[in-house]
């Protein structure tokens, strides 16, 4: 495995486990949907770095993280609808 | 040891400092700008590991539609006072645990990585193979509308039902409605319209580019995106928005008409094989109109997540 390959494989892994840890303590639903966020962008990294570690380029894993980038957004989509919805909520609720 | 394996760790540094801020940073707002770099840089980061598809798209829908969601949703909820509830001594040891333990994690998977067995199987061979039967000479659009056509048109599915899901829990019938913020007022209107024909250019350069080298329906949907959202800044928004809304399937075309090759082609071959004769007609049919599906479904969720003209509080008067 290259120095690049390496490099990129443990930041990914790093991001993944700063932004699961963030998930879970932060308390603002924003901070959760970013930090989630994080964490999936550390999946694609390693899993991009880890499909090219023979030093060849593979055409479907990167195929597949294009997927899931667009998937990441429409979740991110979701969890910022239901977070607005729930602040909507708490203020007719208040009132 | 190479100036480029120098470039890389600085590049991956800076990935994971940037990273820490948005994770450990007060301001709400901060997070979401440094969020929004963090695509930029990791972009450069898909470019270093040879993934120019995965920059373009990181570029473009990670970091800028995903920008605009979390701009919207965060000009949305600022007004919220922000309750610092102080944590019970009870939840700062759990905090502490959970560190230690995903920090050995990570370690553990780190040292993995130098133990890790030779590469079994090599699908870029087998990629490459078949590839002068896909109808494409780019193996990434190969794998993305051909070999793989299948995952492809479920994640079509995925992001149309996220959208219907949103428009329901944002309890907005015509989600266009509530939308781009009419009032020609907004922002530059000469720049915003003269710039519109251009980024449809780009985006018709960007889908047919992909049949043979980086670009494809998914970048090219993204710049379409910001091409609808400017639009809706300048005068034309209000007339852009009564067109959308009339035209609710053009939302769905590009899902009926990657289907409908689906069940043209689900006879004795497995599903989505495409004949080799008319493959490279048929990509290009279906990632045009996936294009402009996925653009106005992009648009779609930032419209929904706007804040809407009438606030909570004059709902209520």
């Amino acid at each position: 495995m290259s120095h690049s390959h390496l490099i990129f494989a443990s930041t990914g892994i790093l991001l993944f486990a700063m932004g699961f840890a963030a998930a879970i303590v932060s308390q603002a639903p924003l901070r959760k949907i970013i930090a989630l966020n994080v964490m999936g962008s550390g999946i694609f990294l390693s899993f991009i770095a880890l499909g090219s570690r023979a030093g060849n380029i593979d055409p479907t894993s990167q195929a597949m993280v294009l997927t899931g980038i667009v998937v990441a957004v429409a979740a991110s989509a979701l969890g910022l609808a239901l977070t607005l919805r729930l602040k909507t909520l708490a203020e007719d609720g208040d009132e | 040891m190479a100036i480029d394996t120098l470039f890389d760790a600085l590049l991956a540094m800076s990935l994971l400092w940037i990273g820490w801020r948005i994770v450990t940073t007060q301001a709400d707002f901060n997070a979401v700008l440094l969020f929004i770099g963090f695509g930029l840089l990791l972009a450069l980061a898909w470019a270093r590991l040879a993934a120019p598809d995965i920059a373009l798209a990181e570029a473009a829908i990670g970091s800028g539609i995903s920008g605009v969601l979390l701009l919207e949703a965060w000009s949305a909820l600022k007004q919220q006072t922000v309750a610092a509830t102080a944590a019970s001594p009870l939840q700062r040891a759990s905090n502490i645990a959970l560190l230690a333990g995903v920090g050995l994690f990570a370690i553990a998977l780190i040292m993995s990585l130098f133990t890790l067995p030779p590469v079994a199987i090599t699908l870029a061979s087998a990629v490459d193979s078949q590839l002068a039967q896909t109808g494409v000479s780019h193996p990434v659009t190969a794998v993305l509308l051909n070999y793989r056509g299948y995952d492809t048109l479920l994640e079509v599915m995925v992001v149309l039902l996220a959208l219907i899901a949103i428009v329901m829990v944002m309890n907005q019938p015509n989600y266009q409605q509530a939308g781009v913020q009419a009032g020609p007022s907004k922002a530059n209107n000469s720049q915003g319209s003269s710039v519109s024909p251009l980024l449809i250019l780009l985006a018709i350069y960007v889908l047919w580019a992909g049949a043979h080298q980086p670009g494809g329906a998914f970048q090219a949907a993204a710049v379409l995106t910001g091409c609808i959202l400017l639009l809706g800044f300048t005068s034309l928004g209000p007339t852009l928005q009564r067109v959308i809304q009339q035209q609710q399937l053009a939302t769905l075309v590009g899902l009926l008409v990657f289907g409908l090759v689906a069940i043209l082609t689900s006879g004795a071959t497995p599903m989505l094989t495409l004949p080799p004769a008319y493959a490279g007609g048929l990509i290009l049919l279906i990632e045009s109109f996936l294009t402009l599906s996925l653009g106005l479904m992009l648009a779609g969720f930032a419209y929904a997540l706007a804040k809407p003209q009438g606030s909570a509080v004059s709902k209520k008067s």
